[in-house]
């Protein structure tokens, strides 16, 4: 069998039940104590009162060299799906199969103790890990070198800072060899050094196991998930190795963004009347997606209306996008003003304008994205209207990329 | 790492294993065999873990480990008080009173602490108890530790009171010990078969400190082993009495009331109930994480 082929975790039906009332789940746990006690298997399959399933029905083999991506909504039911990976919970029905050593990046720092300097809280958080105290008399130079944390590592913990805990905890959590990984959104945090080496090591963790990665960072996902599973109500709603279609399902189960808000309105001075995106003439789905899309590198046509105060002239206009995590990824403004020849109207003191904007081969990556509009009286000074998500827009892709822009490049 | 139910089974040189829903698994001997496999392991950690509390907790008071101490030295005290202004009637023990009384109660908070530790330890490691997968077992040991401890500074204290009121050592004192480590598995077992409900429900921990200073009065600690008559007799059937009385007796040279085997018999009691507790720990763990939380 070559190493690559080897199939370390298979989950074949996994189904979990959990109970909604406190009381219950007490009296519940207890019959599943004697049941248990007694070897009585009971009728697992049957949701008793007021049970709802946590998890349900759960198929996958993950092999090495695979990452399998769990996405889904708060309650999904991701978290107790790595619970039971973990073994820390038993299923109600299905089983699973796990071969090697597993290591799991749940909780960087358990165990650490205030009062104990971090040398002495490597040990107990190593050993809680699964290292042998020689182990760790081993590898310690090696952990305090990545935790670069310095003459510190002498001194209590509770005079750490908080990215320092999580550099010690990470740097030691490092260490581990796993066959099988689990990981859950523990990343991101210490300072941009540290986070960049966070991601060296779980790459170099990634060739070498089989991994199990929770995130809501959708880039995140794409950057390093080879397979993606979507959760919805502890249902598997999308499963296969099309992350990207997994990703713009679970983009499109929050449905649009359309309230706009408005973040502020000097004196009512201006008003965007509406905002939308010319469609292509041959589109196929004209009215099925609720989110406009183009194919990447395609041009995005927006038209708009807009009144604004006659006394100023020339407003300037810009359109922030923002992509899912809402970070900015562009803008697009008129240096110059928009053009008296666009008003087609005079009304009440207001000028109305109507505005074609033309982006022309627009090269952000697959995602969603939303559009911030903002007015002000000149470019890039004193702003009239701000408006947060006016709409939103998709871009097609056939690639999935962690990166939000991708350039066309000229090869030579 | 410890499963319950897991099977490993070796393929080359990876463990593998399997969690399922199957009950089957649970098997008796199939559960030891793990416990022997991982039991390096968590004891190991378990040391660790009795290590840092330790170092933690008195690394932040100044008097430390005598505050362990506080609780049975009050009742000492209040017991020497009643003793001597007469208020209670106890028959004369046949060593000084005040040592006859410091050995009881620090024997009997070996126990009471053994009985409460194994639910101590769980609450105080729920944290990671709910997010990662190390040998439960390292919980006990540590429970054990930690109660050892308390037992190696209850010692001192004694060893200071003996040679305060000079009273003579001899070779069977040395009995002192194994009986000790008797009444320390006979707490933790009970400790363990209580942890399923204690956990479940708060109401066992609600009761049990009274619970136990109501069975500290019920157990000859403060007064000689009497003998029970008509319905009293029942009280013969308390398994701390033995163990307890016989070890102050050997100890400081009094007579053994009880037969050896009465000790025998609460010591092989003590091991099974012991390892009937690991084993239900290890089947239901998985059933009392699922209602921590995270």
């Amino acid at each position: 069998m070559k190493k690559e082929d080897e199939i370390l975790v298979e989950v074949k039906g996994l189904s979990k039940k959990f109970s909604r009332s406190l009381k219950r789940s007490m009296l519940y746990g207890l019959l599943d104590v004697g049941n248990a006690m007694f070897g009585v298997n009971g009728n697992k399959s049957l949701l008793r009162k007021d049970e709802f399933w946590a998890v349900k029905d759960i198929n996958f083999q993950l092999r090495r060299g695979e990452c399998l991506g769990l996405i889904g909504r708060n309650g999904a039911g991701k978290s107790t799906l790595l619970k039971i990976l973990n073994g820390l919970i038993r299923p109600d029905e299905g089983s699973i199969v796990m071969r090697g050593k597993v290591g799991a990046l749940i909780e960087l720092g358990a165990g650490f103790n205030p009062v104990l300097t971090g040398r002495e809280n490597i040990y107990v958080n190593g050993q809680l890990l699964g290292f042998s105290r020689k182990e760790i008399d081993k590898k310690i130079n090696v952990i305090l070198d990545f935790a670069e944390i310095g003459e510190f590592i002498d001194s209590p913990m509770q005079n750490y800072s908080s990215g320092m805990k999580v550099r010690l905890g990470f740097a030691i959590a490092s260490q581990m060899e796993p066959d099988v990984l689990i990981i859950d959104e523990v990343l991101a945090v210490g300072d941009l050094g540290f986070v960049l080496k966070c991601f060296n090591t779980i790459d170099n963790l990634l060739e070498k196991s089989a991994v199990i990665f929770v995130s809501h960072s959708m880039p995140q996902i794409s950057r390093i998930c080879t397979n993606l599973t979507l959760l919805e109500k502890g249902c598997v709603v999308f499963q296969g190795d099309d992350v990207s279609k997994g990703i713009d399902l679970y983009y499109s189960g929050f449905g649009n963004m359309k309230e706009s808000n408005i973040i502020f309105n000097r004196n009512n001075d201006a008003e965007l009347i509406e905002i939308k995106f010319k469609k292509k003439e041959l589109s196929t789905d004209d009215n099925e997606s609720a989110i406009f899309g183009i194919d990447r590198l395609d041009d995005l046509i927006i038209n708009f209306v807009l009144k604004v105060k006659s006394e100023y002239s020339n407003p300037a206009v810009a359109l922030v996008i923002f992509d899912k995590e809402q970070r900015g990824i562009g803008t697009c403004q008129n240096e110059n003003g928009l053009d008296s020849k666009n008003i087609f109207k005079v009304e009440n003191g207001f000028n109305y304008y109507n505005v074609r904007l033309n982006i022309p081969r627009v090269n952000l990556s697959k995602g969603i994205y939303s559009i911030t509009f903002v007015v002000s009286e000149k470019f890039q000074y004193k702003p009239i209207l701000k408006m947060r998500s006016v709409c939103e827009f998709q871009i097609y892709s056939k690639y999935e990329s962690w990166f939000p822009n991708e350039f066309e490049g000229i090869w030579s | 790492m410890t499963e319950i139910g897991n099977k490993p089974i070796h393929v080359g040189e990876m463990p593998v294993r399997t969690y399922s829903s199957d009950k089957s698994e649970y098997g008796i001997i199939q559960t030891y065999k793990n416990l022997w496999r991982e039991f390096p392991a968590a004891h190991s950690l378990g040391f660790s873990f009795t290590e840092r509390n330790i170092r933690a907790r008195y690394r932040q008071s100044v008097l430390g480990i005598f505050w362990a101490f506080l609780p049975p030295l009050v009742t000492t005290i209040i017991w020497i008080i009643l003793y001597n202004t007469k208020v209670v009637k106890i028959n004369d023990p046949g060593v000084p009173y005040p040592l006859f009384v410091i050995t009881g109660t620090l024997l009997w908070s070996i126990f009471s602490n053994a009985i409460l530790m194994p639910m101590q330890t769980i609450q105080s490691n729920k944290t990671i108890l709910v997010k990662l997968n190390f040998p439960r077992e390292a919980l006990l040991v540590n429970s054990f530790y930690e109660i050892l401890f308390n037992v190696l500074i209850g010692s001192i204290i004694i060893v200071i009171a003996i040679i305060a009121f000079n009273v003579p050592v001899t070779f069977h004192s040395l009995l002192f010990f194994p009986s000790v480590l008797i009444l320390m598995i006979l707490g933790i077992s009970l400790g363990l078969l209580l942890l399923p409900v204690s956990f479940l429900y708060k109401d066992i921990q609600f009761v049990m400190p009274s619970l136990l200073q109501f069975a500290m009065y019920l157990t000859p600690v403060v007064y000689a082993q009497p003998v029970y008559k008509g319905a009293a007799k029942i009280l013969m059937l308390n398994p701390v009495s033995p163990v307890l009385t016989s070890a102050r007796a050997w100890l400081l040279g009094l007579d053994t009331v009880f037969p050896l085997w009465q000790i025998s018999a609460v010591a092989f009691v003590s091991v099974v109930l012991l390892l009937v507790g690991i084993f239900l720990q290890r089947i239901t763990m998985q059933i009392l994480i699922e209602r921590m939380g995270s």
